[in-house]
């Protein structure tokens, strides 16, 4: 009862950011300093494409007509046309989705396995030489561009030892396994030293608490105290982390997208910039947005339903 | 057995010396940064070009030290508007409380939302694309930082019974705030700052790498590395070195931020 | 003679800090029958929790022992294998901690917690544990046994989860109790229950207590013999009551008057100046020379020691004279 409880409540405080997250996407436009028509339609402009895009993004009507007429739009599911292509923004984003998806997941999960294990081999003895060096890696980690570090591992593991394919998404879904590697591995190496610094942290105070002393003093086998006591504190803690760093997850998946010429949202998202497809730009911007607060939202649900502590304040 | 901390100035020394490079770059390498030599292009390091030559014949070092002009200073720069507004309003936020800082905080969900490369992006669109760009996405998202750690030390500080002692003793608010409160939540701020420097390079190299930061045939770092990357077989060095500087300025920025913390943080 | 439950010979532990080699115990020795009671009193970082932890191997990583032993019941714990020395340690002595929100697993519910040695140590079955659970919280003076078993930890109040950590410990079956200064984060009321409750468990038990604290009117009520600890080194040891009423060592007479009385009223409260030493840094002569009262050019020269007895003994070269030397000073007032 709790739990569903918190998980309402939650819910609720999404609704506010999803509306405030609504009101900035749409100001985008309306940021653009001077006449919108002509950034966007660059050298391209003169007075009747401009009243057409005028009309297009409805900027001839009052501003909160605009808003509320963009806010249906989004209901409806719908997200414009893209300017450049004429299809409509939401099917090109599902198009999209799945490679984008990939590399997400997956470099998640790569950064689990680089930064967890460190971490608690880090903690089992503070102060001591592998803690020291595990705590040089990540200083050296993120001062490591992620695009550079896509680049080292083209070099090494795709153009010299050959293991990895360099660019493309692959047809079949093996393929689609062996093309994300790489990348995810690039993306796991721009997260895993933010992760690093706070898992270790999190260990430290797990494994030197009084509970685990008490767990030793019982009796237990060590795999048990790690397992039951341990771990499960561990999980916790990393929830709590890794949700406070999705954004940076999913800007880092982006940019890594066009290193390795993944035709992910991401670098879809980047062409558009050179094509001016001002509604595409918009809309991966507020999918992005939206997707950050709902994974946010998953998080704490998940954290909730793991610790019984948690309470809304 | 107690260990000096010199670890401070070398962080000092590395980027002072970088920074000193810089500015003296005409006098030091005496090539410019953006004349082509197509005959000697991609050429490997060697006394007339010691960190060799790039695809359009350029000499890497000098394109290198130019670029760092360029990385440096935005760097810094666009740290410098987060900071004074963020710690600001954390400060307003965590000391006043009330509507204010409900409304500030609601203002910093919706920010944080946004990974921040998207909305460069985004923005390079709309303000187009360049380092002003950059430095106004960095100012609208990165002050959210610096409010949360100051709001968050002037919660915990101000109800330290020497705060409290002050406010019995008459001080009007301004003078607690300036004088108790402000220097104990800063030396955080400060902290935090100098990984800040590291990520606002990151993004002006990232972002020009994209192709949404400076313009050819500027150099700097970023767009050193994207124009290095078809070559990255046989002259691996074109794209590597201005990545690698990177690496070392981010090092020497979390020496001096971890000498600050042991020097400054009682 | 029987052979003391518990035997620690010249035990020395030091732990590396960032400030450097921090000696925390120095050469401490004492026994301890089984069923007995002892009290440790001393300052903050006297070395009193770490005595328990050295003798439970509950050490962090950053310690080590660098002399001594300990024997339970005869038997070397340090020459043995950790697995070897752990599981002659859990089934002897069990531990309750200062602070019990600490020392319990906040995911894990109170049953599960208290189950837990009997199930994965013992080889018992989940009814059976989860009876001797239930009987368990009955013996601490739980009411509402099972429906506080599906509790967890921070749903608890502070006396609550006390009475649940002692639960714990008495699961394992142990002869012996370490208590690390269980009631200093509790309020006195819940903190005379406790005691009370220690008091009543050691009678029908027969449970041997090893309590750990600051506060010298506890020791008064639980326990029967004292041992007094200052810089890593027991330096007074003797039954309670007649160490309370003539102190053989002037740190323990300074610890006995700097408690005040409300019944003695006094124009001035008794202090005892200065701070105790660093214990990265060599120490020369006896560690508390330099804020006793009665200390002399010997006391600086080497430091006393003691061999624990029943007896009252005290790591002093001037036990027997240092009443002269104080009544000397406070006559000169």
């Amino acid at each position: 009862m709790n739990f569903l409880n918190y998980s309402v409540k939650r819910f609720l405080q999404v609704i506010p950011v999803l509306f405030g997250i609504s009101i900035g996407i749409f100001s985008l436009i309306h940021l653009i300093p001077g006449d919108p028509a002509d950034t966007i339609l660059g050298q391209r402009a003169d007075a009747a494409r401009s009243a057409q895009i005028h009309h297009l993004l409805g900027i001839d009507r009052p501003l909160v007509s605009q808003y509320f007429s963009f806010l249906n739009h989004i209901f409806h599911g719908s997200l414009g046309n893209s300017f450049f292509t004429q299809q409509p923004v939401t099917k090109l984003i599902v198009g999209r989705l799945s490679v984008t998806f990939f590399l997400l997941i997956g470099g998640l999960l790569f950064s689990l396995i680089i930064s967890l294990p460190l971490a608690m081999w880090a903690a089992s003895k503070e102060g001591g030489t592998r803690d020291q060096v595990v705590r040089v890696l990540p200083i050296i980690g993120l001062g490591m561009p992620q695009v550079w570090t896509g680049l080292q591992l083209i070099l090494l593991f795709g153009l010299k030892l050959k293991f990895f394919p360099v660019s493309g998404f692959g047809t079949t879904f093996w393929q689609h396994l062996r093309s994300s590697v790489l990348p995810c591995l690039a993306i796991a190496l721009s997260l895993s030293p933010i992760l690093i610094r706070s898992l270790r942290t999190s260990m430290l105070n797990i494994m030197e608490s009084d509970f685990v002393l008490t767990a030793s003093a019982k009796g237990l086998k060590r795999w048990r105290i790690l397992i039951i006591h341990v771990v499960r504190n561990a999980v916790i803690a990393s929830v709590t982390v890794l949700g406070v760093n999705i954004a940076y997850l999913v800007g880092a998946t982006v940019v890594v997208e066009r290193v390795f010429a993944l035709p992910g949202t991401g670098s879809m998202m980047i062409d558009a910039i050179g094509s001016r497809d001002f509604p595409v730009v918009q809309g991966v911007t507020l999918f992005f947005a939206i997707a950050v607060v709902i994974v946010n939202f998953a998080t704490d649900v998940v954290h909730a339903a793991l610790d019984p502590r948690v309470v809304i304040k | 057995m107690k260990k000096r901390s010199y670890g401070m100035w070398v962080g000092i020394a590395i980027l002072g010396l970088l920074t000193l490079a810089a500015l003296i770059a005409p006098w030091l390498t005496g090539y410019d940064p953006t004349s082509q030599d197509l005959v000697n292009a991609l050429g490997k390091p060697s006394v007339h070009h010691l960190l060799g030559t790039d695809d359009l014949g350029r000499d890497v070092l000098t394109r290198i030290l130019y670029g760092a002009r360029v990385d440096l200073l935005v760097g810094f720069l666009a740290v410098l508007f987060p900071f004074i507004f963020g710690t600001a309003l954390g400060l307003i936020a965590g000391w006043f409380g009330g509507w204010f800082d409900a409304l500030l905080m609601r203002i910093v969900d919706i920010t944080i939302a946004f990974p921040f490369y998207v909305l460069a992006i985004a923005f390079s669109l709309v303000f187009g694309a360049g380092p002003k760009s950059i430095v106004i996405t960095i100012t609208l998202v990165g002050w959210v930082a610096y409010c949360r750690i100051v709001r968050a030390s002037v919660l915990v500080v101000k109800e330290l019974d020497y705060v409290h002692a002050a406010q019995l003793s008459g001080l009007p608010t301004r003078r607690i705030l300036s004088r108790h409160i402000f220097p104990n939540v800063i030396s955080q701020a400060i902290t935090f700052s100098m990984s800040d420097i590291v990520l606002s390079i990151l993004a002006i190299v990232t972002l020009s790498f994209l192709g949404l930061g400076v313009s050819a045939p500027t150099a700097e770092w970023g767009a050193m590395i994207q124009e290095g990357q078809a070559y990255i077989l046989q002259e691996w060095w074109v794209p590597f070195i201005p990545g690698f500087m990177v690496v070392i300025v981010a090092y020497s920025l979390s020496l001096i931020g971890d000498g600050i913390v042991k020097r400054f943080v009682k | 003679m029987s052979t003391p439950f518990l035997v620690v010979d010249n035990l020395s532990v030091e732990i590396e800090t960032s400030r450097g080699l921090l000696k925390v115990l120095r050469n401490v020795s004492c026994s301890v029958e089984a069923g007995s009671s002892v009290g440790i009193v001393g300052e903050s970082g006297s070395g009193k929790s770490m005595t328990l932890k050295a003798i439970l191997d509950l050490l962090p990583s950053t310690a080590k022992y660098t002399s001594g032993e300990v024997y339970l019941e005869g038997q070397p714990l340090l020459a043995k294998s950790p697995s070897e020395r752990r599981a002659l340690l859990s089934e002897k002595i069990g531990i309750i901690f200062q602070d019990s929100m600490t020392a319990l697993n906040p995911v894990l519910t109170v049953g599960y917690q208290i189950m837990e040695a009997p199930r994965f140590r013992m080889g018992w079955s989940k009814e059976k544990a989860r009876e001797r659970a239930i009987e368990l919280m009955g013996l601490v003076g739980i009411t509402d046994a099972e429906k506080r078993l599906s509790a967890y930890p921070h749903q608890l109040s502070g006396g609550l989860r006390q009475r649940i950590a002692i639960a714990i410990a008495l699961a394992g079956d142990p002869k012996m109790i370490f208590c690390d200064e269980p009631t200093t984060a509790l309020d006195v009321t819940i903190q005379a229950q406790v005691l009370r409750l220690l008091l009543d468990l050691q009678a029908k038990e027969n449970l041997g207590v090893v309590f750990v604290t600051h506060d010298l009117a506890v020791v008064n009520e639980i326990c029967d013999r004292l041992l007094v600890m200052y810089a890593g080194r027991f330096i007074e040891s003797g039954p309670v009551q007649a160490t309370f009423q003539n102190p053989q060592h002037p740190y323990t007479y300074s610890l006995l008057k700097s408690a005040p009385d409300p019944e003695t009223p006094v124009s001035r409260l008794f202090s005892i100046l200065g701070e105790p030493p660093d214990l990265t840094k060599p120490l020369q002569g006896c560690p508390f020379s330099p804020r006793c009262f009665a200390s002399q050019s010997d006391c600086v020269a080497s430091e006393p020691s003691i061999i624990d007895t029943k007896q009252s003994v005290a790591a002093c070269f001037h036990s027997a004279s240092f009443r002269d030397q104080l009544h000397q000073i406070e006559g000169a007032r």
